[in-house]
């Protein structure tokens, strides 16, 4: 588990400070992450996706829903309040990190490199629905755009990320 | 060189991998999912580009929060059975969704029957060496109805209850094909000679389609329902004769809005 914790946690860490904006709030995600990490796995199954793939599926999954349950708990003032006393990390952007080896920094630099190139179209959609976990009707009224064409943006940036990663190879983050 | 068919399965990939189907569509892909390997290796690829956006933007780690973690897996016994994260969370649902995620069930019973009987019809025609008559049915259900499903243009539109009746009533709408598919469950049995009707609001007026009854557990799929000329703004059900009326002579039992064409 320590040999995990080193590989993934400032990955896991930068993801969920990006989800709910709050750092005491994305450590309780790192927490909850390798606490669910450890109970389920047993059940990873190597065929749907790499070891990091899986951690960060988990590490989304409780920072939405920890946004989730605190939204429920603040009125709007509140929320309006934190969002504009905190700047969350950009996407793909690589925080400078004392303890970020050379790979991992480089590894960070091809994936930002890569969502570049997306059109910001693409690349709008795709951030609202993986980061703020908003389903395509939910974007596309937010983007004030037809569903079917949230769909096919969304579909074709990651696409096009896939393609732009394969390079990366597996090890990525497996 | 003829070229391969497009198979709709493939564009839900993405959808799946970012949790975005709902219960049904996710249902369908993952009867798929089971057999199909090269479907499997594409959803893995994608889940390994999404891990790779969600963990490049690494921080620096508080020191004391290793310790926290390691506390917290101490406190964390290894899961004997369920309670796993899936690889595809859903999405946020709306609390329509929520509830609609039980009704739902039968909706999920009845494509996994299908797909059961799918299984079962196509393991006794590998045994018999020949597909049977039934597997062919099926199979042609089945493919249609995920067809009907899957298709990027398919919007879904949940009926809400207009009173106190509990059964949920879910649309699947493709405009380009003019065509609807109804899942229902937990309806209430009518009495004989009484039946749904299916209502499409056109303009002012009430267009009348099919009539339908749940089966003996409350469930009704109705497949491939055609959609009348002009802009549809809602759907509408009402109980009538088994027949059907020209008109409504009941006050709405369910209605769902559709979004403007």
């Amino acid at each position: 588990m320590s040999t995990l914790y080193d590989r993934y946690a400032p990955g896991v860490l930068g993801l969920a400070l990006r989800i709910t904006r709050e750092q005491a709030d994305a450590e309780d995600v790192v927490v909850d992450t390798f606490a669910q990490v450890w109970r389920d796995a047993s059940r990873f199954e190597l065929g749907r996706g790499s070891v990091g793939a899986w951690v960060a599926t988990i590490a989304r999954s409780r920072a939405l829903d920890l946004v989730r349950s605190r939204s429920r708990r603040r009125n709007l003032d509140d929320a309006a309040e934190a969002e504009a006393n905190t700047t969350p990390p950009a996407m793909g952007a690589t925080t400078p990190s004392p303890i970020a080896n050379v790979l991992a920094d480089e590894r960070s630099r091809r994936v930002k490199a890569a969502l570049e190139t997306l059109p910001p179209a693409q690349r709008a959609a795709l951030e609202l629905a993986y980061f703020d976990g908003l389903s395509q009707s939910e974007i596309a009224e937010r983007l004030v755009e037809p569903l079917g064409t949230v769909k096919t943006r969304t579909r074709l940036g990651l696409r096009r990320l896939k393609e732009l990663l394969a390079p990366l190879g597996p090890g990525g983050i497996a | 060189m003829s070229e391969m068919p497009h198979d709709p399965m493939r564009d839900l990939v993405e959808e799946y991998a970012l949790g975005q189907l709902d219960d049904v569509q996710r249902a369908v892909f993952e009867t798929r999912l089971a057999d199909d390997a090269a479907l499997r290796r594409e959803l893995a690829e994608t889940l390994n580009t999404l891990g790779e956006l969600a963990l490049s933007a690494p921080v620096a780690l508080p020191a004391t929060l290793k310790n926290r973690v390691m506390a917290g897996v101490a406190n964390s016994p290894p899961a004997q059975s369920s309670n796993v994260i899936a690889f595809a969370s859903p999405a946020r649902r709306s609390r329509a969704t929520l509830y609609l995620g039980a009704a739902l069930a039968a909706s999920l019973m009845l494509v996994a029957r299908l797909a059961f009987d799918l299984r079962a019809a196509q393991d006794e025609a590998a045994n018999a060496r020949r597909l049977s008559v039934s597997t062919a049915r099926v199979t042609a259900q089945l493919d249609s109805l995920i067809a009907q499903l899957t298709d990027p243009g398919t919007e879904t539109v949940t009926l809400a209850a207009t009173g106190e009746a509990k059964p949920i009533i879910k649309a699947y709408i493709n405009r380009a094909r003019r065509s609807v598919t109804l899942s229902a469950t937990q309806l209430e049995t009518l009495p004989a000679g009484r039946a749904y009707q299916l209502w499409f609001i056109v303009g002012a007026k009430a267009v009348p389609s099919v009539t339908f009854t749940s089966d003996s557990s409350g469930h009704a799929l109705v497949r491939e329902i055609a959609m009348p000329a002009g802009a549809v703004a809602a759907t509408a059900i009402t109980e009538e004769p088994a027949g059907g009326s020209l008109a409504p002579t009941t006050k709405v039992i369910f209605v769902g809005k559709l979004a403007t064409e």
